[in-house]
């Protein structure tokens, strides 16, 4: 299987974050078997981990995490949950994301493996799209339903009771042949207002 | 390190951003298709009873006359037309679908009548609905009835006259 640099770099950070998924975890080691440059950019890695653990501990307690929650509550939809505030919050969090996270080195999607598809639904844009359409066939999908579901069902059980009829006509009638037929309710209309 | 950190930092946000979008977006399609309820106690999935509060109803109208033939859609509904006597022509005027809430009266304007659909009760077994044909006068003619769920009933409209009927065939189901 070939691959570029850059799909084997991605394929090797992500099994170094234990992010692989079905054959990618062999297809790493493999690579790890046979590629320096791989074992090189594990090495790195790693080192690199090391570092942040020895010193996060100080990070951690020079920084200020107060704001954190608040800016992740700021972002989200206020008010009752509506189609609209969903689609409005979603457009306002993938600008700031695009803005933002991104004074940072970028971390493009992964283009090879099998998952790549669903790493891109589920990232931004894509994850509002398919909320989006998730909301439409939850609302439609009942409506498109057959094009003849006013038929009355061959063989279904008709039978009827009637509670009630309020007519001013002079004819009211009820028909009904058997309990396999829907039962007709005779009404007249009037002539005059 | 700084920057670093800051960075992942940035990534833990927006990880956690997506998370709750995630769960946003699930959310918002339960509820939009009535099977999670969002209220001031929380999220709680609805159960069947409560998800089938809203019921399809289906209606569909043809005219009956004392002369003519039956086209090719109200020869669909045999088991309605073979039940009217003193007409041979049955045309297909429209139909039409819509939700109802329970309790909640839907009206529609349908062949020159408005036609007002109530949803009484639902159970499993048993629809309990109101129609009603308000005629080109504005007189109401409502029948209410009790059918297992996606039977018909049918409201046959006759004119003055006699010489034409509209047959409201009303379908509901849930």
């Amino acid at each position: 299987m070939s691959m570029t640099n850059e799909e084997r770099d991605q394929l090797i950070q992500r099994y170094y974050d234990g992010e692989t998924l079905g054959n990618e975890n062999s297809l790493a080691e493999g690579l790890l078997d046979q590629d320096p440059e791989a074992r090189a950019l594990l090495e790195s890695l790693r080192t690199i981990s090391g570092a942040i653990r020895t010193e996060v501990a100080m990070a951690v307690a020079e920084e200020d995490f107060s704001s954190f929650w608040t800016d992740v509550s700021e972002r989200l939809p206020k008010g009752p949950l509506t189609l609209e505030t969903g689609q409005d919050s979603a457009r306002k969090a993938q600008a700031m994301a695009d803005e933002n996270l991104l004074a940072g080195e970028p971390q493009p999607i992964a283009a090879g493996g099998g998952f790549a598809w669903l790493r891109n639904l589920l990232n931004g844009p894509g994850l509002a799209v398919a909320g989006v359409a998730m909301c439409l066939v939850a609302l439609f999908a009942p409506v498109w339903g057959g094009s003849d579901s006013a038929l009355p069902i061959a063989g279904m059980d008709q039978t009827i009771e009637v509670e009630s009829i309020d007519s001013p006509g002079a004819f009211v009638m009820v028909v009904q042949e058997s309990n396999d037929v829907p039962a007709i309710v005779w009404v007249t209309e009037t002539d005059e207002g | 390190m700084r920057a670093e950190f800051k960075q992942r930092s940035a990534l833990l946000e927006e990880l956690i951003m997506k998370r709750i979008w995630f769960a946003v977006c699930l959310v918002a399609t339960l509820a939009f298709s009535g099977l999670a309820s969002v209220d001031a106690d929380g999220i709680s999935m609805v159960s069947e009873a409560h998800a089938a509060a809203e019921a399809q109803v289906s209606v569909a109208v043809i005219k009956a006359t004392r002369d003519g033939s039956i086209d090719e859609k109200s020869s669909k509904y045999e088991s309605v037309i073979s039940q009217v006597g003193g007409y041979s022509g049955f045309t297909y005027v429209t139909d039409s679908k819509f939700k109802a809430a329970l309790g909640t009266m839907v009206a529609k304007e349908i062949a020159g009548r408005k036609l007002q659909v109530t949803v009484k009760s639902m159970t499993a077994d048993k629809v309990s609905t109101s129609v009603t044909v308000v005629d080109p006068n504005g007189k109401k003619h409502a029948v209410s009835s009790a059918t297992k769920p996606g039977a018909s009933i049918v409201v046959a409209a006759r004119s003055s006259d006699g010489k034409s009927a509209h047959l409201f065939i009303v379908t509901v189901r849930y």
